[in-house]
C-alpha cells in the first residue's frame, strides 16, 4: 500500500516537473505563436501541422496549451503564496491572542466563509481592473480562511504544550514564543495546505477565465481556452475543449496526489479543505 | 445530572447569538463593499452622465440617495429597508431587485435540492462500502475516482457530459429548463444536478470513508464482534449512528458548495437561477442585484448551517456541551 501510494506521488511529481519544463521551453517546442491567428485554418482537427488542432480563430492549440500553462501555473503558485501568507498570520494571531480578539477574528472568518468563494470573487472583481495581477490577488484574498482556521486551532493547542509554557516561564517574549516555538510546529500543516492551495488556485483561475471574468481574453490561459467553446462542442469540435481541460485536470490531480502523500507522510488529520468554488 | 432540554436550550441561545452576529457582520461587509467602491457611489449608479449634471442637481441626487448622511446612519437605514424586503431596483431594467431574485430563486433551489439528494445517496452507498472494505479493489477504484472528481473543473465536466450525452448520444438536452411536463423537466434537471453533485461528491465519499474506518477499529465495535453480533446489526445499529453526526454536519456545508457551484452550472446549462443572475449582473455592473444576491447567499448559508448545527446537537449531546467547555472541538 505504502509503495503504491508512493509511486503515485512519484508519478505526480514527475508529471509536474515535466509540465514545468515543457511550459518553460515553450518557444522551442512550438512552431506557431500562442496568439497567432490563421483564419484559413479555423477549427481544424488534430493533424501533423497542428498537433492538437486549431481553435475558432485558427490559433494552434498545442502552442496555446504550453503558453497558457505558464499563466495558469504562475497564477496557481502566486495566489497560493498570498493565501498561505494571510491565512497563517491571521490564524496564528487569532489563536495566540485568544479570548475576545480570537472570537472576533474567527467570527469574521465565519462570515467570509459563508459566502461561496466564486460569488465573493464576482462581487469584488466588478470594482477592479481585469489583469493577471488582479486575478492572483482575488484568488489569494478569498481562499485564506480555511488556512487561518486550521492554523488557529493548531496554535491554540500548541500554546498549552509544556515546552511552550516552559519557555514562557523562562521569560521568552510572546513574539519569540510564536515565531520560534509555536509556528515551526505547524510547518507540516502549512506545507500540505500550500499544496492543496495550488490546485485550488489553478481550478479557480480556470473557472473565472471560463466564465469570462478572469484572465483577459488576449492572453492564453487554460481557462481562457475553454471560454466559449460550448458552441464548438455542439458542432462536434471536441479537440478545442478536450486538451485544455485535460491540462487542468491532470495538473490538479497530480498536485492533489502529492498533497495526499505528504499528509499521510506527516500523519496529519484529514484536512477540512473545501473544494474550489 | 444535566437535564436534556436544558442543555439544548443553552446551545440554541448561544448559537443563535453567534448566527445573528454573523448575519450582521456579513450585511455590514456587503454594505461597506457597495459604499467603498472606488469613486462616488452616485457616479457608479448613474454612470458618467451624473458628472455632466449641474451642481444643484448633483447635490439633490446625493441627498435623495442619503449619501450626505454619516456612514452608520446610512447602514442602519439600508439594513432596515433590506429586512423589510426593499432591496432597491436593478440598474439595467429598473425592476425591483426583490422580484428579479424571487424569480431566480426557484430554479436554484430545485437544482440544489436535487444535487444534495444525489450527493447524500451516492456518497452514503460508496462511503459505507469503501469504509468497511478498506484497501479492497473497489476501495481503490472509488478513491482514485473521487480524487479525479475533486480535480476536474466543474465546468469542464459539464462540457464533457454535454459532448457525450447531448452531442454524441443525443439523449439529454444541453441547456434550458424544461417546460413540457414532468418528464421534460426531469430530463433538463438531470445533467445540471448530476454535474453539481459529482463535482463535490468526492469529498463526501472520502469523509464518510475515513470516519467509518476510524470507528470500525474502536473497542466497542470489537466487543460486539467478539460477542458474535451479526455484522448487519453492528453496521446499521451501531456503526452508522456514530458517523451520522459528522456526515450531517458536512451535508450542511453543501449549501455553500452547491450555491457556489450553481454559478458555473447555471451559466453552462442556461439554467435561469441565482448563479446565472449574479454572473450576468456582474458582467453588466448591476450592483444592486449583485449585492442582494451576495446578501441572500450569505444569509442562506448562515441560517442553513445554524439549522444543521441544531440537528447535530439534537443528535449528539456531546456537541451541546462542547460549546461551553472548549470551542475548539465544537465541530
Amino acid at each position: 500500500m505504502n509503495f503504491k501510494k508512493c509511486s503515485i506521488a512519484m508519478w505526480s511529481a514527475c508529471y509536474l516537473l515535466a509540465l514545468a519544463t515543457l511550459t518553460a521551453a515553450a518557444p522551442f517546442l512550438t512552431s506557431y505563436g500562442p496568439l497567432e491567428l490563421d483564419l484559413s485554418a479555423v477549427l481544424e482537427p488534430p493533424s501533423r501541422n497542428h498537433l492538437l488542432g486549431t481553435d475558432e480563430l485558427g490559433r494552434d492549440i498545442w502552442s496555446r496549451l504550453l503558453y497558457g500553462g505558464r499563466i495558469s501555473l504562475t497564477v496557481g503558485f502566486h495566489a497560493m503564496v498570498i493565501s498561505i501568507g494571510i491565512g497563517v498570520s491571521y490564524g496564528a494571531l487569532s489563536g495566540f491572542a485568544g479570548g475576545l480578539i480570537d472570537r472576533m477574528l474567527m467570527r469574521i472568518v465565519d462570515t467570509l466563509l459563508s459566502i461561496p468563494t466564486i460569488i465573493l470573487i464576482i462581487g469584488l472583481q466588478v470594482f477592479l481592473p481585469r489583469n493577471v495581477l488582479t486575478i492572483i490577488l482575488l484568488i489569494g484574498a478569498t481562499s485564506w480562511m480555511p488556512v487561518a482556521r486550521l492554523i488557529r486551532t493548531e496554535v491554540l493547542s500548541l500554546k498549552g504544550e509544556i515546552f511552550v509554557q516552559a519557555s514562557a516561564v523562562l521569560g521568552a517574549s510572546p513574539r519569540h514564543l510564536l515565531l520560534r516555538h509555536v509556528l515551526p510546529q505547524t510547518l507540516p500543516t502549512i506545507a500540505v495546505m500550500a499544496i492543496s492551495g495550488i490546485s485550488h488556485s489553478i481550478l479557480a483561475e480556470s473557472t473565472l477565465s471560463f466564465l469570462g471574468i478572469g484572465i483577459p481574453p488576449h492572453e492564453a490561459s487554460w481557462g481562457n481556452m475553454l471560454s466559449g467553446v460550448q458552441t464548438y462542442i455542439l458542432s462536434g469540435g471536441w479537440w478545442v475543449a478536450l486538451f485544455p481541460g485535460l491540462g487542468i485536470t491532470l495538473t490538479a490531480l497530480a498536485v492533489t496526489f502529492l498533497g495526499d502523500h505528504f499528509q499521510n507522510r506527516f500523519a496529519l488529520p484529514q484536512l477540512k479543505g473545501g473544494p474550489s468554488t | 445530572m444535566e437535564r436534556k432540554g436544558n442543555g439544548m436550550r443553552r446551545f440554541i441561545v448561544t448559537r443563535l447569538t453567534e448566527t445573528i452576529a454573523t448575519l450582521l457582520l456579513g450585511s455590514l461587509l456587503c454594505f461597506a463593499l457597495i459604499r467603498l467602491l472606488p469613486g462616488d457611489p452616485a457616479v457608479a449608479m448613474y454612470g458618467e452622465q451624473f458628472l455632466r449634471l449641474s451642481e444643484a442637481d448633483q447635490q439633490r441626487i446625493t441627498e435623495n440617495l442619503g449619501l450626505h448622511e454619516p456612514f452608520p446612519l446610512q447602514y442602519a437605514k439600508w439594513l432596515g429597508n433590506t429586512v423589510q424586503g426593499d432591496l432597491g431596483h436593478s440598474y439595467s431594467n429598473g425592476e425591483p431587485v426583490k422580484v428579479i431574485i424571487g424569480r431566480a430563486a426557484g430554479p436554484t433551489i430545485l437544482l440544489m435540492l436535487s444535487a444534495t439528494g444525489m450527493i447524500v445517496v451516492i456518497s452514503l452507498v460508496l462511503g459505507i462500502i469503501t469504509g468497511l472494505r478498506r484497501h479492497s479493489a473497489i476501495d481503490h477504484a472509488v478513491t482514485i475516482g473521487s480524487f479525479f472528481l475533486m480535480s476536474i473543473p466543474t465546468f469542464w465536466l459539464a462540457l464533457m457530459l454535454i459532448l457525450v450525452c447531448s452531442v454524441y448520444l443525443g439523449i439529454l438536452p444541453s441547456s434550458g429548463i424544461g417546460h413540457d411536463g414532468l418528464l421534460d423537466g426531469l430530463k433538463h434537471l438531470l445533467m445540471p444536478s448530476l454535474v453539481l453533485a459529482l463535482s463535490h461528491i468526492g469529498y463526501y465519499i472520502r469523509i464518510l470513508r475515513n470516519h467509518l474506518a476510524l470507528t470500525v477499529n474502536k473497542d466497542f465495535i470489537w466487543a460486539m464482534k467478539v460477542r458474535g453480533l451479526p455484522p448487519k446489526t453492528i453496521v446499521f445499529r451501531h456503526l452508522l449512528p456514530n458517523v451520522s453526526v459528522p456526515f450531517v454536519s458536512y451535508v450542511g456545508m453543501s449549501f455553500t458548495l452547491t450555491l457556489g457551484g450553481s454559478v458555473v452550472i447555471e451559466s453552462i446549462f442556461s439554467w435561469p437561477g441565482l448563479g446565472r443572475l449574479v454572473l450576468d449582473s456582474a458582467i453588466g455592473h448591476d450592483y444592486p442585484v449583485i449585492m442582494a444576491t451576495i446578501l441572500l447567499t450569505m444569509s442562506t448559508v448562515v441560517i442553513g448551517s445554524f439549522l444543521i448545527d441544531l440537528v447535530c446537537a439534537w443528535m449528539d449531546p456531546r456537541i451541546r456541551r462542547s460549546i461551553f467547555t472548549n470551542e475548539v472541538i465544537a465541530k
